[in-house]
């Protein structure tokens, strides 16, 4: 039986991909004890470091399903959703993850597998981090400074992540990468249904 | 002309291609050139067999252009891609962004598999 679950994850990572650039690589598979899915991007040019190396990011198996023909898409929580970098357990370097790798989200909309995939290509492009974010939403740890040197830090690692990638520049306009991934995902998911 | 063409769950493979050609003689190509790679994008060994045959499931199968704006354009799969008026307009436009068409491909049987 097909594993609905994992194919549309991978869907949502190959459209991180598409978006981020090639030079990204993903794989996506289960977490040691099968509860999450863990999407494994390679080729990530890491904060603070020359080298390229892996972003990981690990949510609920139950996220992505298929039932009588149907797609869904469980909207996630915060604290069910970890980035991690270099190794599982590594937090990712942004001054909106914890510690432990959770990331704190802003009030945006959450509904839709496109507000989902969105706010990782957010994440990894560093394009959520703004003045507001980081002196009124404040710094969910100080791992990039806090305040103005956190958005200061942020914003030449965003720089280096979209020149280093060479990402599509519909990734600075939220509405347009929101059109543009939303299409993509219905489209994915129409050919991946039909074929079922 | 250089494309890339992607599955359903994302996996790319660069390839070359020729215009003059049919979705359908381009896959067929693919799988006569490169067999492991190209089996990825089929269902199941029931419809490569059957391609290769020249027969397959249409209304199951796809062979999408994705535009610069992430629309998909479905493309006829015997008719060759330079007869395929929109195909052929949104290629240039592609091209003239400097970037590398992707066509998402999947092929499906007749009768399905098990």
């Amino acid at each position: 039986m097909r594993d609905y679950s994992m194919d549309l994850a991978k869907v949502a990572a190959a459209i991180v991909v598409d978006v981020m650039g090639s030079d990204l690589t993903a794989t996506t598979h289960y977490s040691s004890d099968g509860n999450n899915i863990i999407m494994e991007f390679n080729g990530y040019p890491l904060y603070g470091q020359r080298q390229k190396g892996k972003v990981f990011v690990q949510f609920p198996r139950s996220t992505f399903y298929v039932r009588k023909g149907n797609v869904y898409f469980t909207p996630l929580q915060q604290s069910q959703c970890r980035y991690y970098q270099d190794q599982m357990g590594n937090q990712f370097v942004h001054p909106h993850i914890y510690n432990d790798g959770h990331p704190c989200w802003d009030g945006s909309s959450r509904e839709r597998p496109t507000d989902f995939i969105a706010n990782i290509i957010e994440t990894l492009s560093l394009l959520n981090v703004t003045k507001d974010s980081v002196t009124v939403g404040l710094c969910a740890s100080g791992i990039m400074g806090v305040k103005l040197e956190a958005l200061e830090n942020a914003q030449r690692q965003q720089k280096r992540v979209l020149e280093s990638l060479k990402c599509k520049p519909i990734i600075k306009e939220r509405r347009k990468l929101e059109n543009y991934v939303s299409k993509r995902w219905c489209n994915k998911i129409t050919i991946l249904t039909q074929a079922a | 002309m250089k494309v890339t063409i992607e599955t359903v769950t994302g996996v790319t493979m660069n390839r070359e291609i020729d215009t003059s050609e049919s979705p359908m003689g381009i896959i067929r190509k693919f799988y006569e050139d490169d067999a492991t790679a190209a089996s990825q994008i089929f269902s199941n060994q029931r419809a490569i067999d059957q391609l290769m045959e020249g027969n397959m499931d249409e209304a199951k199968s796809a062979f999408e252009l994705i535009n610069v704006e992430g629309e998909s354009i479905r493309a006829n799969w015997r008719e060759p891609l330079c007869n395929q008026p929109a195909i052929k307009e949104e290629l240039s436009k592609i091209e003239a962004e400097g970037q590398i068409p992707t066509f998402v491909v999947s092929v499906s049987s007749i009768v399905a598999g098990y």
